[in-house]
């Protein structure tokens, strides 16, 4: 069978999509089913809102439980910062600022667990230090080839020219598989 | 730096080193991050875009890390010299061809990148080479801790870092091997390995990352969650699965030799006589044969070093022979200059022995 996308190569992957209460099935060559398994994560972002009962906006408590927008809503909620609004980002796929983050919470958190399979962040914090094993494992030999560098273009700087030499060849010695004519 | 002397050197990350015999060509990690007081890329006006730049260079000026690093702005480049940085996996098909005012900032041997201003305001970047997971980590860990720690970043307690698209949220994290399957593809056992792959949530795509085609066997697994797990357990993930497809492709060669030995060899020196004696070569049988030199070296039929093999992957690019030709070539210009470029490494390389 060929495959649905480029219809050029054979079809060996049945490839399932669920989109809301859509089950669709293609018929994939292995290298267009890869491209698909990509788009879909960015595809998530573009899916529509399962169906919503129209909620009028007064009644926002409701939608706390239910935790997603209705058309209407999604067309009203704006970021007060960029003032994107939820419906703008669907089409998108991309936000406009970082206080929509806050703007569209309960929405968002709900897409976030979607594509993730979680809403909560664990890992690192702005300027956070490298765990000490890791740290010991980044002293590698092209870490250290890259500081001599470092201190050659210094030493190129200040007109020390016999210390650069050195460093030079210091360097040659510590990389001598780099290719420099191939 | 100047690009001009970028094409005639090979980047760090191809040296070969701790590729498991050619499987494993190299190891990326890149983190996404944003500055708090900016709009993300929809609504970014060319004078926040301005700021950005001047921010973020004004950070990475301290980092012991880029010291030897150059910034260009991609408006100041032309559009072969863009895509030899495409080419050279510095920078995306997103950053070469949108428009505004970005560029990319990086280090001499190329281990280290930041792009500024394209999906993200700060897209960092660390290649290292083969399996080498744990150094890249540490390179771009200790890279984003003196520029984002420099930075006032956009950073939420329950939702770690904000990226414009939500399939970045949380750590930014995206690690990724690039690797080399041709036993598995040969015995058709991709569709198996793809599917398992990502039921345990890793992605596969092309060689040059989002869109494209696979190309010569080349694949690149990264992971596909960034919010939910820690940077290391990210990382740990990759390295298992990294070690998992070697042995797959290794057991898959084993068994192709077993069952059909003579076919293998005749493949590979077909493969090597047609990559030194053709007189055209289009980039599609260039990058199947060389997939077949590359399997000969992982077998051991053929003595050709992974850096040699790496770097021709790279010379043959179109930008790349422009840049060396001095100016535009049609495709059957170049179709003939890659097979000329071809001939002349490997009878080098064949003299050195």
């Amino acid at each position: 069978m060929q495959c649905e996308s480029c219809k050029e190569r054979e079809a060996t992957i049945e490839f399932t999509t669920v989109a809301g209460d859509e089950k669709k099935t293609s018929h994939l060559c292995p290298a267009c089913a890869a491209a698909f398994s990509q788009q879909q994560a960015v595809d998530e972002v573009d899916m529509a809102e399962p169906a919503v009962k129209p909620t009028p906006v007064k009644k926002k408590k409701a939608n706390v439980v239910v935790g997603h927008l209705s058309k209407s809503e999604a067309k009203a909620t704006a970021c007060p910062e960029c003032g994107m609004t939820y419906d703008e980002f669907r089409k998108v796929g991309r936000l406009g600022c970082s206080a929509c983050y806050k703007a569209f919470a309960k929405p968002l958190k709900r897409l976030l667990k979607r594509i993730h399979g979680a809403d909560q962040h664990v890992g690192r914090v702005p300027g956070q230090a490298a765990t000490a094993t890791v740290e010991e494992m980044g002293n590698t030999q092209v870490s250290a080839v890259e500081t001599l560098r470092a201190e050659l273009v210094q030493a190129v700087e200040d007109e020390e020219y016999e210390r650069a030499a050195q460093l030079r060849d210091e360097i040659a010695r510590m990389q001598p598989e780099e290719v420099s004519d191939v | 730096m100047s690009l001009e002397d970028l094409t005639s050197t090979a980047p760090s990350w191809m040296s070969g080193e701790d590729d498991a015999d050619g499987i494993v060509i190299s190891c990326r990690a890149r983190l996404a991050r944003n500055l708090a007081k900016h709009p993300f890329a929809p609504r970014i006006t060319e004078s926040d875009q301005q700021k950005v730049i001047a921010e973020v260079l004004a950070a990475a000026k301290d980092s012991r890390r880029m010291t030897t690093a150059s910034y260009f702005s991609m408006n100041a480049l032309d559009a072969n010299e863009r895509r030899v940085l495409v080419e050279r996996h510095l920078i995306s098909p997103s950053l070469a061809d949108d428009k505004g005012e970005r560029g990319i900032l990086f280090n001499q041997d190329e281990s280290l990148s930041v792009m500024i201003n394209e999906e993200d305001h700060l897209r960092l970047q660390a290649i290292y080479p083969g399996t080498q997971a744990q150094q890249t980590w540490a390179a771009i860990a200790a890279l984003d801790e003196e520029i984002t720690g420099a930075i006032d970043c956009a950073h939420d307690e329950d939702l770690g870092f904000l990226t414009a698209c939500p399939t970045n949220t949380g750590t930014g994290l995206r690690a990724s091997i690039l690797v080399h399957l041709p036993a598995l593809v040969l015995k058709e056992d991709m569709e198996r390995v793809l599917q398992g792959l990502n039921q345990l949530s890793f992605t596969v795509r092309g060689v040059y990352g989002e869109g494209s085609n696979t190309s010569g066997n080349l694949f690149q697994v990264s992971n596909q969650a960034t919010l939910g797990s820690s940077e290391e357990k990210i990382v740990e993930g990759l390295l298992r699965i990294t070690t998992q497809l070697v042995e797959y492709e290794k057991d898959a060669q084993q068994s192709l030799l077993r069952e059909a030995r003579s076919q293998v060899e005749d493949k590979v020196w077909r493969a090597y006589g047609l990559l030194s004696h053709a007189r055209v070569l289009s980039s599609q049988e260039f990058m199947n044969l060389l997939s077949a030199v590359r399997l000969g070296l992982t077998i051991g039929l053929l003595k050709v070093p992974a850096v040699f093999i790496n770097h021709l992957m790279i010379a043959t690019q179109p930008a790349h022979m422009q840049a060396e030709a001095g100016g535009a070539l049609d495709p059957d210009e170049r179709d003939l200059r890659r097979a000329q470029l071809v001939r002349q490494k490997l009878t080098e390389v064949a003299d050195g022995q």
